[in-house]
């Protein structure tokens, strides 16, 4: 092996490379010559076979191989974490729609008898003006409210409660109704009213061609909202349901409450836990659920579900608590009239103990 | 052996899962001491890194040398780890083999006999890197010189050279500790020292060869 007299040193590459072939080749193959030549043993050392804690990643490295090719072993993993963010999203939605109408309903109960003896025009007349308040302008030359005194303060509730002493078989729920259906564009009323949603009252005003009439006859109750910022939100898709939800708007968990108590809880309700559920899973899913319904809540609801359902839980239950008493603050600054404040403040403030 | 490498590498890129076990088990051992002479300790983490990107990036594997293309994963995961430690890729040889080698003659006295195959992975960390690096490729990798010079970036027959001073480097080592045991010997008595040391006997022990 060696030319010189050293037989560990490689004198030439020819010398070198035949070494190193021959370690590649494998030590095993030549065991005599590894024996022999302490060079040659050490490259056969260098180069044996595999000890066992040198495969022990073997494992980790079939697992990074099947995840590359989408093979069933990891998913279940990543479905299941998907699944509980989803569950917890769902839950948290559920919860809003719950509370939201827990709040909604009591505030509704809670507004009628006790009207506030402030002289409306103030806030009536700003609010006729607002601009997205499309409602309440349409239903006004229906009305009487602004020429009488003593409808005023009925109208300041505004939102649920539909004014006892007109309508008095008009209920809660189909005033909400009312008021969604009345917030919509004309052409979009008719398609409306084939919602399941609206079927209460269509049934209550004999008929889809009736509602309008129905309604018309109803909607002095409800003109002013309160804050303005519920003006705005009425603009969209869902009536103004949002006087007192809006206010609740402090968290924007207590937005969901919002579209939830909006939409009618009892009606659709169902819906928005089906649609937050989507939302949950998929943001963009929820965007467009929103889009093409009513539900203005569902659709915040479900994009609060992306984020931390717990945060949103959260917001809902303080939403139902003492939402109305941030409507106070929230109209405040935004609203002219300040009488109006101070009404929906007291009337927010009153526990909901029904 | 290269046939039936291509064999596995066909059928693991079919998604065959055993032909990619049959990968890791033949490659992973390699792969390994290589980086233990590149990165040390951490060769393990950089290792599965490695098959990490190995396995997602097999379907993109067009053929050639397999070996070549795993072992160019291995060694761009080991730069990037020594990057990231901010160290420099160029000190590569890990610290602990240095001092055990240095006031560890067993390592060579086993090296002299019966050679185990982390004293002997040890003893050659201790070379300089380009030598080692191309000690490693060519005997324990199993490229050519082509092909090793390929994956670093350098001409086959600087490949050659490294490998070739890396060997005598590895002989003069062992030959230094036989002369230690027999007083009759004269030349480089002195016991491996960090790299300082052998770069100035390497002129004395190979003075020719360029």
């Amino acid at each position: 092996m060696s030319v010189r007299g050293r037989p560990d040193r490689p004198c030439d590459r020819a010398e070198t490379e035949r070494l190193l072939d021959a370690a590649r080749a494998g030590a095993s193959t030549e065991p005599d010559d590894a024996s022999r030549d302490p060079l040659a043993g050490l490259l056969a050392a260098a180069a044996a076979p595999a000890r066992p804690e040198e495969l022990a990643g073997e494992e980790a490295a079939l697992a990074a191989f099947r995840a590359a090719r989408g093979a069933p072993a990891p998913r279940p993993a990543r479905r299941r974490r998907r699944f509980t963010a989803g569950a917890v999203a769902w839950a948290a939605g559920v919860v809003a729609t719950a509370s939201a109408g827990a709040a909604f309903a009591a505030v509704a109960l809670e507004r009628p008898p006790a009207p506030a003896p402030s002289p409306d025009p103030t806030t009536s007349a700003p609010a006729t003006d607002r601009p997205g308040n499309s409602a309440p302008t349409t239903d006004r030359p229906g009305g009487t409210p602004p020429g009488d005194p003593g409808g005023s303060p009925t109208e300041k509730p505004g939102t649920g409660s539909a004014a006892p002493s007109r309508d008095s078989e008009l209920t809660p729920a189909l005033a909400g109704l009312c008021r969604s259906y009345l917030a919509k564009e004309p052409d979009q009323r008719e398609k409306a009213l084939t919602r399941p949603g609206f079927r209460p009252l269509v049934t209550a005003a004999g008929g889809a061609g009736n509602v309008e009439a129905f309604c018309g006859a109803a909607a002095p109750q409800e003109p002013a909202t309160p804050s303005p910022s519920a003006a705005v939100t009425s603009g969209k898709d869902t009536g103004d349901g949002n006087g007192r939800a809006d206010g609740a708007e402090n968290g924007n968990g207590a937005d969901d409450g919002n579209g939830a108590g909006r939409t009618n809880g009892a009606e659709n309700g169902n819906g928005n836990a089906a649609r937050q559920t989507d939302g949950a899973d998929d943001g963009t899913g929820a965007a467009k659920a929103n889009g093409a319904e009513n539900a203005t809540g569902a659709g915040r609801a479900s994009g609060a579900g992306s984020g931390n359902g717990a945060r949103r839980a959260n917001g809902a239950g303080n939403g139902a608590g003492d939402g109305s008493a941030a409507s106070a603050e929230a109209s405040r600054p935004l609203d002219p009239g300040p009488a109006a404040d101070a009404r929906s403040a007291v009337r927010a403030s009153l526990p909901p103990a029904g | 052996m290269t046939g039936e490498l291509n064999e596995a590498v066909t059928a693991a890129q079919a998604g065959d899962e055993e032909a990619f076990r049959f990968l890791y088990r033949t490659l992973q051992p390699g792969l390994l001491r290589y980086l233990t002479a590149l990165v040390g300790a951490d060769a393990e983490d950089v290792a599965s890194e490695t098959w990490l990107q190995i396995s997602r990036d097999l379907p993109s594997f067009t053929g050639g040398e397999f070996r070549a293309w795993t072992v160019t994963i291995a060694r761009n995961r080991a730069m990037d780890h020594l990057r990231r430690q901010r160290r420099r890729p160029s000190l590569p040889v890990p610290v602990q083999a240095l001092s055990e080698l240095a006031g560890d003659a067993d390592t060579a006295e086993r090296a002299g006999e019966t050679i185990g195959t982390e004293a002997a992975l040890a003893l050659i960390a201790t070379l300089p890197p380009r030598e080692a690096e191309a000690v490693l490729l060519r005997a324990v990798i199993g490229l050519d010189a082509e092909t090793a010079g390929r994956v670093l970036g350098r001409r086959a027959g600087a490949v050659r050279t490294a490998a070739h001073r890396g060997l005598r480097r590895l002989a003069a080592m062992m030959e230094r500790h036989d002369a230690e045991d027999s007083p009759a010997a004269t030349e480089e008595v002195r016991p491996p020292r960090p790299r300082g040391d052998r770069h100035r006997q390497a002129p004395r022990a190979e003075p020719a060869d360029g």
